[in-house]
This record gives C-alpha cells, structure tokens and sequence, in this order.
C-alpha cells in the first residue's frame, strides 16, 4: 500500500506540474490532484480482499447510506456558491419590475376601455413650475437613471450573451457592447429590446437566424426599465471595442443611424429640489393631514402621476393593500399609528434596508413626501382624512 | 412459537396490505373534490414553518420519486414475467413477483404523496394551481384520475391473480402487465404536458388548443427522457432491493438468487442509464432552442454548479457500475486475464470524468460576485484560458460520457466472455458488491432529486416561465448547498419508504412453497 501511495503522489505531483504548465489556474491542478488520489483509493479497493459478511447487514446498509448522503451533502457545500442575498435583492427588483408591468398593462387596457367607451380619459397632470417644466423637457439621463440601467442590465441577464468591458457571454451568442451608445440611436437600441428582429447586428447573421436573442423582453421589462436599460446602453461609447453595426433584415444593407453625441449625465437637473426652508422634516405642516388640497397632491404623487419615476401603487396598492408580497399594507390602522411623522418621513425619504423601499428623497421634494403620507393616512379610514396621533 | 408469530404477523400485514388498497381510492375522492376548493388569487392562505417552497419540493419530489419506481419496475417486471414464461426459468417468474410485491406497496405511497402534493399546492399557490388546472382540467382533472382508478385495477389485479392465471390463462396476466404499463405511461405523458408547460409554455397560451398546449417545445424530451430514466431508475431499485435482501439472507440458496437478482436489476439499470444521456442533451437543447437565456441560466449561471454535482453523480455511477461488473467477475474461474484491460478502463473513467466535471471557471454565477475587489484577478485564478476553453464545452462533455458508456459496455463484453469459458456460483460474491448495488440506487434517488431540482428552478423567478411571475419572498434560486440539504432529506426518506415497501412486500411474506424448489444454477448459462 506504501508503494502504490508513492507512486500516486509521483503520478500527482507530475500531473499538477503539467497541468500548470499547459495553463490550468492553480484550483484545477488540485482538482486533477485529487482525482489522481481518488483513482488510487479505487486500485487499492480493486485489489482489496473479499470483506466478509456483515454481522448485522441492516445497520450497515443504514450507515453506508447515511455516509453516502453526507459526503454528497458535504461536496454540494463545498463545491462555489453564490451570495443568495444578492439573489433575494435582485429577485425583489425583478418583482417590483413585473408589477410594474402589470399595472401598465391594467392601466393600459382600462384607458382603451374607457375610450371604447367614448368616456374621456383623464389628461396628465399640467406642468405649473418651473422645475418641473425642467423635468419634462427631454434631456440627458441622470447617473441614477444609469446605474438603474446597469442594474436591469444584470439582473435580466444580458450579461450572459454580451461582453462589455471583457465580461460576459462566453459562446458567441451576441456583440460586445461596449461602443452599442456609439453605433446605435437611442430608439434603435429601445426597439432591439422590445424586438430583435429589427435588425441585424453585421456579422451574427446566424444567430439572427436562429433567434437566439429572446423576444420576450416586451413582456418581462417595465417601461421604466426599458428607459433605464437605454440610458445605460447609450452611455456606452468605447470606440476601442468593435460593436457591429446594424443591418437591414430585408436588404442586409446597413440602416442610416442618427447617433446622438455624448452628452455629459444631467446630475444637476435630477437633483431633488431643495427642501422649501419653511417645511422641515420632523412634523406635518400644520393642518396638511386633513387639508383636501394636500391628500390629492398626495394622490397624485402615489400614483405616479406627479413624477412617473415614482409609483407607490406599484407595491402598496391604489387602495393601500400591497400588490407586492411585504410591502407595508396601509390599511392596517396599528401598523400607521405606530410610528411618528418623522419616523414615516424616514421611511419615505430614506428608504428601508434590505427591501425594495427605495429612498425616495432622491426623487421627491419634502413638500412631496408629506403630501403622500397625508394621503396614504386615508386608506385606514376609508378614504375619511383625519389627524395622524404621534405616539 | 415462532409459527405464531408468523401467522399473526401475517395477519397483521394483511389487515394494512388492505387499508392501503383503499387509500388510493380515497385519495382519487379527495382529489376530485378537493380540485374544485381552490383559494381566490391574493396572499397564500397558508405558510408553513420552514416556508411554502421547501415542502412542495419535499413532497413533489418524493411523489416524483416513487412514480418513476412503480412506473419503470413494471416495465421490467412485466419482460421478466415474459421471459420467465417463454424460457420456463422461474429465477425471472420470481423476480417479478417479487419487484411486483415490492411496487404496490409503493404505488400506494405514491398515491398518497401525490394527494398530499395537491392539497399543498392548492393551499399555499392557489392562484397558480387555479391558472394550471383552467388550462389543462380535462387532463388534470378527468384523465388523470380515470387513468389513476384504471391503474389501481390493473395494478391490483396484476399483484392477486399471480397465482390463479397460471398455466393457460397465464397470456391474460401478461396482458395485464402490459396494459398497466401503457395506462402508467399515458399519465406520466399527460402531466408531463403541464411540467414541460411551466417551463417552456407556448406563446399564445390563451387560443391554443388544448393538445397544442400539451404539444410544448419540451414535451416529448421530457416524456422520452422521463421513460428511459424510469427504468434505469427502476432497474437500480431492482438491485437494491436484490442487495438488502441479499445481506439479509440466511440461506445460501436466497443469497445466490438475489445475486442473480442484483446482476439483472442493475444491467437494466446500466444498460438503459448508458442511453439516458442522448435524450438528456435532447432536453437540454430544446430549452436553449426556446430561450437560450434559459439554458445559459442553467448551464452557465446560478445552476451551473448544479451541473458539477451530476458530473460527480454520474460519473461514481460509471465507476460504481464497472466495479460491480469487477466483483462479478471475480466469481468467475478464468476471468483473471480481463483484469488489466479493465484496471485500464476504470483509468479511462476518472479520466472521463476529470473532463466532464472541468468547468469553464470554479465560480458559481456567469461574472464574478459583485463585491470582489479584483475580478480581473479573480477571473484569472479561476477561469480557463482561451487555449483550454474547449474542455468546457458539450463536444467535451459528450466525448467523455461516450467513453465511459464505452467502458461500461466492453465490461459487458468481458464478462459473458467469462461466463461461456469459465464456472460461476452464484451467491459467492464479495458483499462490497452488493454495496455497489446499494450507491448505484442511491446516487440515482440523489440524482433525480438534484435534475428535479434544476427542472424546476431553470424557470428562475416564474411559476410559469413569462405567463405568470413568482411575487412570492421565495422566488429566489437557493444555493447549491441548499439545495443539496433538501435533496439529501429527500432522499434519506425516500429510502425508509423504499425500506418500509421491502419490509411490507417481502420480508414479512410467508415463503412460499415453491421457494424452496427455485433451481438456481449453480454455475453461469446462457441465462447470466
């Protein structure tokens, strides 16, 4: 036995030699290592003598399963893992997506209703500041919007056909995109999305064919995902990376792209505007709990309607009980009167760690946010407003 | 005394054999009605300790696990019988009875997890049970429970009239044998129809029509890979059973049966696993071929090392089976000289192995984690260079299953070379060989826990792939060592239920008679 452990441990000393010096990273020499000593565990069990009969068969059939299951146990632990916990988040983000979706296409079908109907449908909400005029008038993406973008991007997945930067796809499923920003209009890069037979990216004419880029991004991604994943993918534009450039299905001709130049992100203009100095942030205004004007300003911005990037409703419901499974449920008159003005405030603007609350202070103007939780105090009353008691 | 004994326990054996014969009938009545009490779409009415996922995935796999018993052992059983017959050997009349015995005490069980599996689907998912059982209701709802009593009948019949539809009558027995083959495969078909659905559901689900919705792009791979899996599945059972029966044997005249036994359970089981991988690929490519972010997702991301865990499986599988092949041709006088040609193919196996279970980085998800400081780095001591990414890829893969079908195959080959020119004894055997029996059948439990698993999991956060998200807090895919702690639980209990069927259909039956007057050859024929 001392013999052929001399000679398994040549036999692997060479074998993770070699295996280095053709190229292998050092976990697969050891790897290769190991089965090296695990072909020799079997020689020795090869030429084992015949073990004799067990005197008490059933425990040992017991035991001998039990010790399989522990070392597959054990290997399934032992083998790479990945953080669940950036799984739990992504799959949260991917959650509020798909309500998103939903109550785009619920409200999507009721407007077409309502028209069917010859009811007319409620018109947006008219731009009456400055800021706001701002705000509506297209301009570059925010850097949040981009990052938002970059966070679509993997949490769907994309990664796994395209390379930017190097990573990604390893097979040849779809371009680099490093310089997509550079190559592609913004409207261009939005249709691809939602449909990638538009065109064909020049020189994966075979995987055009086979499409292989799924068509179904139309029903998994939220509008504002889209929105998101088109900031990012435009702000793409490393001219060092070949990104293909686009061709005509029908005529394999190239398409007349309007590339937009590279406009510096629009920081300034997303910040939240400053906090009116007369309102702070520890109490309501005085009287806005029950002031109508307020609770429909409050309306408005839970339900999206004052700024579409934020969309209370998408999770807590339009009438308070949450679409979203752990989303606060605001009906539950305990659940609202157990915390403060500041501590809803807090939650509001700041968010809430480890869930989809986002802090929407980013987003919202202080005046905003007392309005919604004025409002979001109704849905425990039956829509009857009243004073929130501080406890 | 011990007389007594027997006969009261006999009794009592008999008295359970007959309440659980009623148990499938009253699980068909619950299923019926309990169809029709489905919850309105909103929060589960239900959440159990240790979450919702975690028990349908305990129960669902269990019920899976003991249908693919008693829908492969038939399959077998039923040849067996056929062959026993046609060569007057009542070694096969034997084992068929006895696997038969063996299968309705589990095809009861199964009866009873798959109700048990309804009641928590419809308790803890409503929304997505209602939406299912909309769609396909005369399959799920009317096919499946006629199928399910016509089953019970045939299966019932096949078990109590071994003994009256002997001699002439013996054709209808064996016909059947075969009809409760063809009714079992027939159901499998049709929920394998809503399985394939949730995965790969068609596009304009809505205004399809019924057999377009069972016809999905994954249906009949799964139905072909399904039907070969079951009888390796049951061929391994087979030779579990053969082993614990074996190591409890007290005659030389039972050890050398279940020997014999053994050997035939588990060349089912090797020879159909060799041809399980085609079908297997198959699957494989219709996935990509519908989404290939799907079958990246399995392949290349979050399940990727789920994939190293089948390599590890399947590969202590081949070199498990040729060992066993090994141990059975030590009994063989004259054999000796095939050792080094098969010292040379276990070599081949590991290698084989080696290359399967090579992934193309040791990192579990497509990209590095995002909280690595240095990927370029971490890419770099994990990842395989360009000039070796071929070894990663499913020619690789392909090329060393093949070889270790190979080897398996001219193992085979070796030893009936053996039987025609040297002496065997059945029954002579080393115990390790039984064993190696024991691991083929639990590697297999294991296996199908784990390709369960990764069926169910590929369609990521959905419960019906883009028709219907999961919004629930467990739509996450759970790690592998989860992932691994529930397939284990699963099947150490799928053991004790497998143990508690031996138990109930062979070892507290009375011998019969004719048992002792079983001529077993004492040396190899044309039979081994």
């Amino acid at each position: 036995m001392l013999k052929s452990f001399f000679i398994a441990l040549v036999v692997a000393s060479a074998v993770f030699l070699i295996t280095n010096f053709i190229g292998f990273p050092v976990i697969f020499s050891w790897v290769f290592v190991g089965f090296v000593f695990i072909g020799w565990l079997f020689l020795l069990l090869l030429d084992a003598r015949p073990m004799a009969m067990p005197g008490r068969p059933l425990l040992s059939i017991v035991i001998f399963f039990l010790l399989a299951s522990s070392v597959l146990f054990l290997i399934g632990n032992f083998v790479p893992q990945y953080d669940p916990r950036e799984e739990i988040a992504k799959v949260k983000r991917l959650q509020s997506n798909f309500v998103k979706k939903e109550l785009a296409a619920q409200q999507e079908a009721l407007q077409a209703e309502m028209e069917a109907a010859g009811m007319q449908v409620a018109a947006a909400q008219p731009i009456t500041t400055t800021e706001e005029a701002t705000a509506a008038a297209p301009q570059a993406p925010s850097p949040e919007l981009i990052a938002a973008g970059e966070t679509v991007y993997n949490d769907f997945e994309c990664y796994n056909c395209h390379k930017i930067g190097g990573k990604g796809g390893v097979k040849r499923r779809g371009p680099a995109l490093d310089n997509v920003g550079g190559v592609l209009s913004a409207d261009l890069v939005r249709e691809k999305i939602l449909d990638p037979t538009v065109f064909i990216a020049e020189g994966f004419e075979r995987e055009y064919d086979k499409g292989v880029m799924p068509d179904t991004y139309s029903v998994q991604m939220a509008p504002d995902s889209v929105d998101a994943l088109v900031a990012y993918l435009m702000s793409l534009q490393d001219s060092s990376v070949e990104t293909p450039r686009p061709l005509d299905p029908d005529t394999g001709e190239p398409l007349q792209v309007q590339v937009a130049e590279a406009a510096p992100p629009a920081g300034a203009a997303e910040e939240a505007p400053a906090a009116a100095p007369e309102i702070g942030t520890e109490h309501m205004p005085e009287g806005w709990w029950t002031d109508p004007e307020i609770i429909a300003k409050g309306k408005e911005v839970y339900e999206g309607v004052a700024n579409p990037e934020v969309n209370c409703s998408a999770c807590h419901g339009r009438d308070g009980k949450p679409v979203l499974t752990g989303a606060a449920d605001f009906r539950d008159p305990e659940l609202v009167a157990g915390l403060s003005d500041t501590e809803w405030f807090n939650k509001v603007a700041n968010g809430v760690p480890d869930t989809p609350m986002t802090a929407w202070g980013e987003k919202l103007t202080v005046e905003q946010i007392w309005q919604v939780i004025a409002y979001q105090n109704t849905f425990h009353t039956g829509g009857k407003p009243e004073v929130h008691q501080n406890p | 005394m011990h007389l007594r004994r027997l006969q009261y326990t006999e009794e009592i054996m008999h008295r359970i054999r007959r309440l659980l014969a009623v148990v499938p009938l009253a699980v068909l009545v619950l299923l019926i009605s309990g169809g029709t009490a489905w919850a309105a779409p909103g929060d589960p009415p239900v959440t159990l300790p240790w979450g919702n996922r975690q028990w349908i995935w305990f129960i669902a796999q269990l019920h899976l696990d003991l249908a693919a018993f008693i829908l492969g052992a038939p399959i077998f059983i039923v040849i067996s019988e056929i062959i026993g017959w046609w060569k007057q050997d009542t070694r096969f009349e034997r084992l068929a009875r006895e696997m038969t015995r063996v299968t309705v005490m589990a095809y009861s069980l199964t009866a009873l997890f798959g109700g048990f599996f309804i009641f928590l689907l419809i308790g803890m998912y409503p929304k997505v049970t209602s939406f299912v059982v909309e769609l396909y209701f005369p399959i799920w709802m009317m096919l499946y429970p006629v199928g399910f009593i016509i089953e019970t009948v045939l299966i019932y019949t096949y078990n109590y009239t071994w003994d009256r539809w002997q001699g002439a009558r013996k054709v209808w027995h064996i016909v059947t044998g075969v009809l409760l083959n063809i009714v079992g495969t027939l159901i499998m078909f049709g929920q394998n129809a809503i399985a394939s659905f949730m995965l790969t559901p068609i596009q304009d689900y809505q205004n399809a029509s019924l057999w377009e919705l069972i016809n999905n792009p994954t249906w009949w791979p799964l139905n072909i890979h399904r039907f070969i899996a079951n009888i390796t599945f049951g061929g391994f059972i087979c030779g579990m059973v053969a082993a614990i029966m074996f190591l409890l044997a007290k005659r030389d005249e039972e050890r050398a049966f279940y020997d014999w036994m053994g050997f035939i359970g588990n060349f089912i089981g090797l020879f159909s696993f060799a041809m399980l991988a085609l079908p297997g690929y198959i699957f494989g490519k219709e996935i990509y071929a519908y989404d290939a972010s799907l079958g990246i997702y399995m392949m290349s991301d979050r399940l990727s090392m789920y994939f190293e865990m089948q390599g590890i499986l399947i590969g202590t599988s081949y070199l498990i089976g040729a060992y066993y092949i090994w141990t059975s041709m030590r009994r063989i006088t004259k054999s000796e000289r095939f050792a080094p040609f098969m010292k040379v193919g276990f070599g081949l196996i590991l290698l084989a192995n080696a290359i399967w279970i090579t992934p193309r980085h040791w990192f579990a998800t497509m990209n590095p984690p995002a909280t690595v400081e240095n990927p370029d780095l971490f890419i770099r001591l994990r990842e395989l260079p360009a000039h070796l990414g071929f070894l990663a890829l499913m020619p690789a893969k392909n090329t060393a299953a093949f070889a270790s079908i190979l080897v398996v195959f001219i193992a085979y080959v070796f030893y009936f070379v053996s039987i025609r020119r040297g002496e065997m004894t059945w029954g002579k055997i080393n115990p390790t060989s039984q064993f190696a029996l024991i691991y083929l059948a639990f590697a297999a439990i294991w296996t199908m826990g784990l390709m369960g698993a990764v069926r169910e999991l590929a369609r990521k956060y959905y419960h019906i792939y883009l028709v219907m998200p999961d919004l629930t807090n467990e739509a996450y895919t759970p790690t592998l060592g989860f992932a691994s702690l529930m397939i284990t639980l699963i099947t150490l209990v799928f053991f004790a239920l497998i143990g508690l069927s031996i138990w109930l259909g062979l070892r507290t039956h009375v011998a019969e008679p004719e048992a002792q007057d079983v001529s077993i050859p004492a040396t190899g024929g044309s039979h081994a």
